[in-house]
């Protein structure tokens, strides 16, 4: 423990998380571990089988590799040095040799005060000279050990590390970078205790993990594929070959897509990126004849014309739609052509595509969270589409090929098929509106919501008049309208419902999206109260859980009465607390 | 997964109005740790609910009333607001006697600068004003529930983190800090939108305790 401010000596020696019979003997001891004036003993019952790394530097070569990390960065003042000087001036060469020395003494500072180790159970990580940081990790939160060796660190015989816990997307540290030894050590201490709580029933899932390759005479290339994925196994073990002998639990056929794509708004999409496209690389330029604007017809009219000729303006917008309809069909049947969820012990595989098929194992354990999403269109047919939430891997995009199996688990589906594919997700859920005891904003909400709405639509009415005279009653009217049905359905269509396994959200007008998750899924709870909300005796309770995005519909339930709100948070505190991850 | 047949909020009950005990707030309270039973019987299918229970009755004897912040963290603040204070003032002094030699020392200038030096004198006001006021705002209680801060003076924000939940932490500490012996405990779980909770202000000693504590509790396992 090299981390001592202002003197005060307390080194942490309590007992490290070994197996619960262990921690059930030594836990009296550990009532004392805060009592700063007593000392206690360096040894412990569980050091002998649960070694612990003693304070390591990066490996010397650090150094180089920090600095080539950097050398992006360092590449503009280096280039501009040499042509300054090759230009007789020196000015810029001492601003290359500056920004050189000050990254030089970046890295050799970060060289010199990181330090890592493993005491009782923990990583530790130091960091800092001036603002100094401390990271503590439980080793049996660590998830992956993961390496980068490339072809300069072969030679050194040095790989870069990356050790994450399921908490972000980034990795909790990077340690470029260590020499194999100090893996092999950094391996063994890390992964070689947790043969130790392997048996405390953590499930296949988390055994995944622990079976740890032997570290005494691996080869840095076998080091560098071992690579401790839990997180990302659903993409990663995406196979095509292994095709399923069970019967599908949903099959989506054409029609389907079809009726999708004509209820979607996809099209838009597409023709919002192929425009991008067409304008980034300047396309419009080299591919179309000069002047294009004036071979569709509409360009060519002028704002008064088109009253003139509204027929064939009808004509156009009516064809533009189709088209637009025409592609987002083609985009759900390309992507989802063939689509089949398929049960494989305790993974659900989904399988889609027309050219390319795509398949994914989504484990029904890391589900963190359900979204039923009811665009309008779609809605009058009856249909819905699901979203879930898995943990790890929240990053990229929702047409990443991470996300696509979680953004559109289920794209299209009737909606009175939900009840039992709910039930396949997670066994005896189910979200029927009897079953859940509706909440809904509190009773003033209609008005305060009406409130805003009517100094929004006096703001827009005189400004409307002020520009447009008596006309402006138009725009100015249909506004205040539209704000009125607004405030009135938001107020009416906000529900939250507390139920025996978790929580579930309800909110929007038109695209009405209902999400749930589970007591065991729950990693934060907020309640806030803005000036507003204190005047109108309301809160907003927030619900996070991990991998939060793809669903897009976080549980942020506005307009709950005050007392109402902090009695649900307190309840679902206990709740969250009570309700240990199941594995099974 | 019930882990008793009495109710929680009986045998847990919470005491939102509860002032901050004086003294070393993680002291265990003896006649508060033997008013709570930690669960004899634990009705579980695996060992990680009996490893919980049992933080119960490690966690239940710290107190489990809300705790302010460290004073120490307000003078902290005022040294900070007093090195800005010194920075800004120095601009400020030396902008206006640029201006004026630039500009003439006309009554523009003097009525300008005098603006600019109220502006300035507000701001620091509010500076030296504005660390004891949101000082007085947070509080932060550890039981067996989890982690729960609730800071803001006009927006108020009420942070609870399950103990179970947490992954990592960090204990930082800048120069001033290491100077007045205070700390920043940063913990993280695998949320998404809140994924850290910082709580900025503590006692080195209670910072260090609270992060063992919160590390030390929650049992094994993983939590996603």
């Amino acid at each position: 423990m090299s981390f001592e401010p202002n003197g005060t000596g307390e080194t942490r020696n309590g007992p490290s998380h070994t197996t619960p019979e262990e921690h059930q003997a030594t836990h009296f001891d550990d009532a004392d571990a805060n009592d700063p004036a007593r000392a206690l003993p360096d040894v412990n019952p569980v050091s002998q089988t649960a070694p612990a790394l003693e304070p390591q530097f990066l490996h010397f070569s650090s150094i180089i590799f920090d600095l080539a990390s950097h050398s992006r960065e360092l590449l503009m003042p280096v280039v501009f040095g040499f042509l300054g000087a090759a230009s007789g001036s020196w000015f810029w060469g001492i601003i290359a040799i500056v920004a050189f020395g000050l990254a030089m003494l970046r890295t050799l500072f970060r060289y010199l005060t990181l330090r890592y180790q493993v005491v009782n159970g923990e990583l530790i990580l130091n960091e800092g000279l001036i603002f100094k940081n401390q990271r503590t990790v439980p080793l049996t939160k660590i998830q992956n050990i993961d390496l980068t060796q490339n072809v300069l660190h072969r030679i050194f015989r040095v790989a870069e590390v990356r050790i994450e816990t399921a908490s972000g997307t980034e990795a909790e540290a990077v340690l470029r970078v260590l020499t194999e030894q100090q893996i092999a050590a950094l391996r063994q201490a890390v992964f070689g205790s947790r043969n130790l709580v392997s048996n405390a029933g953590l499930g296949s899932q988390a055994k995944e993990t622990l079976l740890v390759p032997e570290q005494s005479g691996a080869s840095p290339r076998t080091i560098v594929n071992q690579q401790f994925e839990n997180s990302a196994r659903y993409s990663a073990e995406a196979t095509l070959d292994a095709e399923p002998i069970v019967k599908p639990l949903l099959e989506i056929p054409w029609t389907w897509l079809v009726l999708a794509g004509l209820a979607g708004n996809r099209g838009w999409l597409m023709v919002g990126v192929a425009l991008g496209t067409f304008y980034q690389f300047d396309l419009h330029e080299k591919l179309l004849p000069k002047e294009w604007e004036n071979w569709i017809p509409v360009m060519r009219l002028r704002w008064t014309d088109l009253l003139d000729n509204w027929a064939s303006v009808l004509l156009f917008i009516a064809v533009a739609l189709i088209l637009l309809k025409a592609l987002g069909v083609v985009w759900y049947v390309y992507r989802f052509f063939g689509y089949q969820l398929v049960r494989q012990g305790n993974d659900l595989r989904v399988s889609a595509g027309l050219v390319s098929r795509y398949a994914m194992s989504v484990p029904q354990q890391r589900i963190q969270f359900i979204s039923i999403h009811r665009p309008w269109i779609l809605g009058w047919f009856r249909f819905v589409s699901i979203r879930i939430e898995t943990a790890g891997g929240a990053g990229g995009g929702e047409e990443s090929r991470e996300n696509l199996a979680r953004t559109w688990f289920i794209p299209v589906v009737p909606a009175a098929e939900v009840p039992r594919i709910l039930n396949e997700i997670r066994p005896g859920l189910s979200l029927a509106d009897e079953q859940l005891n509706w909440q809904g904003a509190a009773a003033n909400t209609c008005r305060r919501l009406m409130r805003v709405a009517a100094i929004i639509s006096v703001i827009a009415v005189a400004a409307s008049v002020y520009w447009w005279n008596a006309w402006g009653l138009l725009p100015g009217g249909l506004l205040t309208t539209h704000q009125i049905w607004y405030a009135w359905r938001r107020s009416q269509s906000l529900r939250y419902a507390r139920t025996d396994f978790g929580v579930v959200f309800r909110s929007g007008i038109l695209y009405r999206k209902l999400s749930c998750t589970f007591f065991d899924r729950i990693q934060i709870l907020r309640l806030s109260q803005s000036p507003f909300d204190r005047r109108w005796k309301t809160a907003t309770l927030v619900v996070d859980t991990a991998g939060a995005g793809p669903s897009d519909h976080a549980i942020e339930i506005f307009y709950l009465d005050a007392d109402f709100a902090r009695r649900e948070f307190e309840s679902l505190e206990r709740s969250a607390a009570e309700h240990l991850p199941r594995w099974r | 997964m019930n882990f008793d047949d009495r109710p929680l909020g009986n045998q847990y009950s919470r005491h939102p109005d509860a002032v901050p005990a004086p003294g070393d707030p993680l002291a265990s309270d003896a006649s508060d740790a033997s008013s709570i039973v930690a669960p004899a019987t634990v009705v579980s299918d695996i060992e990680q609910v009996s490893t919980f229970a049992h933080g119960l009755a490690e966690v239940a004897s710290i107190d489990r009333i809300y705790q302010a912040l460290d004073p120490r963290d307000v003078q902290v603040s005022r040294v900070v607001a007093l090195i800005i204070s010194i920075v800004l003032g120095v601009a400020a002094l030396v902008g206006i006697v640029l201006a004026g030699f630039g500009a003439g020392f006309s009554v523009l200038w003097m009525s300008a600068s005098a603006g600019g030096v109220l502006l300035l004198s507000l701001l620091i006001a509010f500076l030296f004003c504005w660390p004891s006021i949101s000082h007085r705002h947070v509080r932060w209680r550890l039981d067996q529930v989890g982690l729960e801060i609730q800071r803001g003076v006009f927006w108020k924000r009420t942070i609870s983190v399950p103990l179970a939940r947490l992954q990592h932490a960090d204990l930082t500490q800048g120069p001033l800090q290491r100077q007045w012996g205070l700390a920043k405990l940063t913990v993280y779980t695998a949320g998404t939108q809140h994924a850290s909770v910082e709580l900025d202000g503590l006692a080195y000693e209670t910072a260090a305790t609270l992060r063992d504590r919160l590390l030390r509790q929650q049992g094994v396992g993983d939590v996603v």
